[in-house]
């Protein structure tokens, strides 16, 4: 193994901000990164074998542990288990003969693990980065028993061996409808060297106007005009700059980024392009999420063809950076933390990394869908972009559609279309609630909401829109969500790390019909709390389910709430109280018996 | 050195006059108002890890130590729902961990019991968690109380091998999971007033050094004699 360790760290430099791509790479040899491993990488970097851990142990995708030949991560979002997710569990452990999060056998490790951005084909799982969608009980079976019998992931997805690096393969595998074409995304052919022609020979800061003129905001989520950060990273002072692709797309039921990549890719690159022309960078970068691997080899070809139509690496370069499962790594300080090769935990801001970003230089990080829109608006202008959509949100944008409704999958709609009419086109069936944005975002009520806009000034939408209908359990929802946050707080801040752990046990305590009054006030107060003192937008955002749910839908909670019998708290359990002491004593007589 | 512009800022009312720049803990107490810390340290760069300074910066809630001041900004210390949260965090920390502090080595100069003193806590208003943590103790001359640890990273940051810069401690895992680690190698390497730093700067007793325990009587240390509030005012109207 020595030698294997070796061979790979010779491909790589000195440099701790290639430390993602070892621990993949060891992993990949090894199945895991083992001990042994990470002193020989300690050395070679110049660093203890506890700082390379300090990553390694970090992101849900690296084992420092055996973790069987075939790792298998299957999704457990609220969307998966609206649709079959508990009997693919079951069926995954009988077929592999192994238990969910356990230690695994020599062949398979089984992992839940969060939204991996098929939530239209839910249940979904990954085998080392090849994804498998629509799941049953039966499909299952199948694959297992061809793992067994010798055959790959990447054969069983994708019987017709097409080879990665072509479309062919992640259709096969993915299969995402667009059902609904927009003029900025959908709208035809980009001539991308006529558009790259004209850019490049606009001065950086023509493009700039036009994007501010435009009135783009960044469509990951926060709505940042795209045009101040292009701006102001123009004007920081620096001798490099970088142009990052946020591809890091995590939010809970969200896939249009995928969608993007797979169908897009180049309008994408264009547009980062554009941007590196802009802000004067030489080196871009698309942090791609580890869940999304299938794509990586798809996504060097189309990098490879620009370079070879003369349309990339002259005097700008784009390259790809795995990440390994962090949803935290969706903030802009985060991602740029891992790709020093460090533990997605979000900086102190300010300063912002248009004026320190990668390596302290100045750096513009932009979602994949904000790039691909920059693209189009350069090539039809800004008038004609911000003709559509409200005063606060110009264009279109993507939404990601899951849940209760008769076509999940991707629809272009311009900004301020009605919750109402969204609904209507989707196909809802019934519909009670829909959570705007994903977990971090906003519950709304399909009815008293209806008439609401999406757009930045009403409904903020991320591209995440979840339907749940009348017969689904609100409140179950709310409580996977708070553990969805206490699973992928860094932990750098106590709001955010000690906080999310209690509200998720308040919730518990709605549930098990526990809860009086003071409970819902201690979490409203105590959302505030987290939402007010936290470090980031996980933090920011993270009691959002609960608080959210509070006012909309207020009887999910009363409904289940006890009243206060006698001195003692409704959510003081005695009898869990006094079997404690029972257990006490018996190890005690254990102890004392020897 | 360059010549930092003279300010005129606003604290719980009070006009303040201060250089442009400076961090907002240190204005504050050298103007006589207290903002209680555990994860900063003054003259280095601030961690923004335990959020316990938090006050209002013209209408926002931000962590103090993360803030440096610039002209008329308008700061709320005492504001009573801000001055909750501050006290919320704290109680939070004492019920995320194992905290004992009767029998505690650190009582009495423990950063997080005397701003809990400060902050009038009787009892965390959250549920206290009681996990399970396993002590280190494979250094030879610094032992690992994990229950008590708080993720400040003021150690992970300040104390750093002198000859290498290599990280002493770290921290593993992520969220609930996160746990401090310590490289044995280079803490068996640490020169005695090194370790004595360490100690030092731990704001709790997670960082305690091996063979010295109880050197002075609980009863006689410095927050025992003193309250945490004067100690931070005293030396910044020094």
């Amino acid at each position: 193994m020595t030698q294997d360790i070796a061979t790979i760290l010779d491909r790589y430099g000195k440099d701790r901000t290639e430390l993602m791509d070892i621990l993949w790479d060891i992993q990949h040899s090894c199945g895991y990164i083992p001990a042994e491993a990470v002193s020989v990488v300690a050395v070679r970097l110049g660093l203890t074998p506890e700082d390379v851990m300090e990553t390694a142990t970090f992101y849900h995708f690296f084992h420092t542990k055996p973790s069987g030949r075939y790792r298998i991560y299957l999704c457990d979002t609220v969307i998966a288990k609206m649709h079959g997710y508990q009997e693919v569990h079951e069926a995954l452990e009988r077929e592999t003969g192994t238990r969910f999060n356990g230690p695994g056998s020599e062949d398979f490790g089984l992992f839940d693990t969060a939204c991996i951005g098929v939530s239209d084909h839910e249940p979904a799982m990954l085998i080392d980065g090849v994804v498998f969608t629509d799941l049953t009980p039966t499909s299952v079976a199948v694959i297992i028993s061809r793992l067994k019998q010798g055959q790959s992931p990447e054969e069983i997805a994708s019987p017709s061996r097409f080879p990665r690096s072509e479309v062919a393969f992640v259709d096969a595998l993915t299969r995402t409808t667009v059902y609904r074409s927009g003029p900025v995304f959908f709208g035809g052919e980009i001539d991308y060297r006529a558009l790259l022609d004209r850019c490049l020979a606009m001065t950086p800061q023509d493009v700039i106007t036009t994007i501010k003129h435009s009135g783009l905001r960044g469509l990951g989520g926060a709505g940042f005009p795209t045009g101040i950060k292009w701006q102001s990273c123009r004007a920081a002072r620096g001798d490099e700059k970088y142009v990052i692709c946020n591809a890091d797309e995590g939010e809970p039921g969200t896939f249009k980024d995928r969608v993007v990549l797979t169908r897009l890719p180049k309008q994408m690159f264009v547009g980062m392009i554009i941007a590196a022309h802009a802000v004067g960078a030489a080196q871009g970068i698309v942090y791609l999420r580890a869940e999304y691997a299938y794509l990586r080899e798809y996504l060097e070809q189309q990098l490879a063809e620009l370079r070879d139509e003369g349309l990339l690496g002259n005097g700008f370069d784009i390259r790809i950076q795995s990440g390994a499962g962090a949803y935290v790594c969706g903030d802009e300080s985060a991602l740029i933390e891992s790709c020093e090769g460090k533990r997605g935990t979000p900086r102190l801001k300010p300063p912002f990394p248009v004026e320190h970003g990668f390596l302290d230089k100045p750096t513009a990080v932009n979602n994949v869908e904000t790039f691909a829109a920059a693209a189009r608006i350069m090539d039809m202008g800004a008038d004609w972009f911000a003709a559509m959509g409200t005063p606060e949100s110009k264009g279109t944008r993507l939404l990601s559609v899951s849940g209760d409704c008769a076509a999940t999958g991707i629809y272009e709609v311009e900004w301020g279309i009605t919750l109402r009419e969204v609904l209507g086109m989707i196909g809802a069936e019934d519909p009670r609630a829909v959570q705007i944005s994903g977990p971090s975002g906003e519950m709304v009520s399909a009815s008293a909401d209806a008439d609401r806009r999406l757009a930045f000034e009403d409904i903020s939408c991320g591209g995440s829109f979840m339907v749940f209908n009348t017969q689904r359990d609100l409140l179950g929802v709310v409580r996977d969500f708070m553990q969805f946050f206490v699973d992928e707080s860094c932990g750098i801040c106590v709001p955010c790390r000690a906080g999310n752990v209690v509200l998720r046990q308040k919730v518990d305590l709605v549930i098990n019909g526990r809860a009086d009054q003071s409970d819902l006030d201690d979490m409203v107060q105590w959302g505030a709390v987290i939402a007010k003192t936290s470090r980031c937008g996980l933090g920011t955002t993270s009691p959002n389910p609960i608080l959210t749910t509070l006012v909309k839908f207020p009887e999910i909670y009363s409904d289940r709430l006890t009243k206060q019998d006698g001195s003692l708290l409704s959510s003081f359990d005695i009898d869990a109280a006094l079997s404690d002491y029972g257990k006490a004593m018996e190890q005690l007589a254990v102890q004392e018996s020897r | 050195m360059t010549i930092q512009q003279t300010i005129q800022i606003e604290i719980d009312g009070v006009a303040v006059t201060t250089e442009e720049g400076r961090n907002l803990v240190d204005v504050a107490a050298e103007s006589g108002v207290y903002v209680p810390t555990l994860c900063y340290l003054e003259g280095n760069p601030a961690l923004g890890t335990c959020r316990a300074c938090s006050v209002k910066v013209n209408g926002n809630v931000i962590p103090a130590c993360t803030v440096k001041v610039t002209e008329g900004m308008r700061i709320e210390v005492n504001e009573p729902e801000t001055a909750d949260m501050r006290k919320a965090l704290v109680e939070i920390l004492f019920s995320e961990g194992n905290h004992n502090c009767p029998s505690c080595e650190k009582s009495g100069r423990c950063t997080l019991q005397a701003v809990g003193y400060e902050l009038d806590m009787m009892v965390s208003r959250f549920p206290y968690q009681f996990p399970e943590r396993v002590q280190d103790h494979a250094s030879d001359k610094i032992w690992l109380e994990r229950d008590r640890c708080i993720f400040c990273q003021r150690c992970v940051e300040f104390i750093r091998d002198r000859a290498t810069g290599k990280k002493i401690f770290s921290i593993s895992g992520r969220g609930t999971n996160a746990r401090i680690e310590i490289d044995a190698e280079l803490a068996n390497a640490m020169p005695p007033e090194q370790v004595r730093e360490a100690v030092d700067i731990c704001p709790v007793g997670t960082i305690i050094e091996k063979g010295v325990g109880y050197d002075d009587p609980i009863g006689q240390r410095f927050y025992d004699v003193e309250s945490v509030r004067d100690r931070v005012l005293e030396r910044n109207a020094e």
